[in-house]
């Protein structure tokens, strides 16, 4: 029965599972997942919570499904209720997202041997320079896009990229020259 | 996407692996969203018998009060005896059509407001 779903364009799923078909509302579940994982993967670091974040970004997706008015732009939403998702729990635990003064905890950064991939040296960023870069550079979102999506001021946003932007070269460069060293 | 953006930067995101599909996520998030319907129905069961039982209690002082209402409603606003004028504007000479009234028109502004 599947099967049907996974050859059927994506907006027709859309169409079907607003209308309660939960079969269709699984494919797009399994037509999404892996992205949607990733982007909270690489936003929290952690990889039972970004499981957890994207479990409850599909549970509202299906909750809200009805009030998706072009069903088109469901990546966009499902994005959308993702990073709320994150936001809310970063909000929970009252970390602050306007923030322009962060600083990389000097302890991450001289541990290169943990900076092994793009994952790790995001990990090292706090968690809004590192939605904003992700957002940026993984989802290809404009500065005001991103500014509305999270609602941290257009400043921050683009304060938050350059310097996020800025460490990431500097960790991923230090850790080249390392292992180039080692070699 | 105007914005500039650093092209190494973007590789290294452009190369970096992505999780691979899992069917045990998405069972999970099949499994979760069946125990959240469940719950809702549950809820909304809860809801609907709470508002039968208190429909029950509440109906016979219900009723006496729209009884002890009704003539206090209907009695004139204004004393035009019985003329013509009277029987004409019987319909709205009272204070249940004034409250109607009242709340058609506030209901009309919330909206015009709402929408503007």
């Amino acid at each position: 029965m599947l099967s049907i779903y996974a050859e059927s364009h994506e907006l027709l799923v859309v169409g079907l599972a607003r209308n309660g078909d939960r079969e269709a509302f699984q494919d797009l579940v399994r037509r999404r997942e892996a992205w949607v994982r990733s982007l909270m993967l690489r936003s929290c670091g952690d990889p039972a919570l970004a499981d957890d974040l994207a479990q409850q970004a599909f549970l509202q997706a299906w909750r809200k499904l009805d009030q998706l008015k072009q069903p088109k732009l469901f990546g966009a939403w499902l994005k959308r209720l993702a990073v709320n998702e994150w936001l809310q729990h970063l909000r929970k635990k009252d970390v602050p997202l306007a923030d322009e003064s962060w600083e990389v905890s000097p302890g991450n950064t001289t541990d290169l041997a943990l900076v092994r991939d793009l994952e790790s040296a995001l990990a090292v960023l706090p968690p809004a320079p590192r939605l904003c870069v992700i957002l940026a550079y993984q989802e290809q979102m404009s500065h005001p896009e991103i500014a509305s999506l999270t609602g941290v001021p257009l400043g921050t946003v683009k304060s938050h990229i350059r310097r996020g932007a800025q460490t990431l070269r500097e960790i991923l460069a230090a850790y080249a020259i390392e292992g180039k060293r080692d070699d | 996407m105007t914005d500039d953006l650093d092209p190494t930067l973007q590789a290294l995101f452009d190369e970096a692996p992505v999780p691979e599909a899992s069917p045990a996520f998405q069972s999970r998030v099949m499994a979760a969203l069946n125990q959240q319907s469940r719950r809702r129905k549950l809820t909304w069961f809860a809801l609907d018998l709470l508002a039968v039982i208190v429909i029950w209690l509440a109906s016979e002082p219900l009723q006496e009060f729209a009884m002890a209402m009704i003539p206090w409603m209907m009695s004139s606003l204004l004393e035009l005896g019985d003329s013509l004028w009277a029987q004409l504007l019987a319909p709205v000479n009272n204070l249940a059509s004034v409250l109607a009234l009242t709340v058609l028109l506030g209901r009309s502004v919330y909206r015009r407001l709402i929408r503007s």
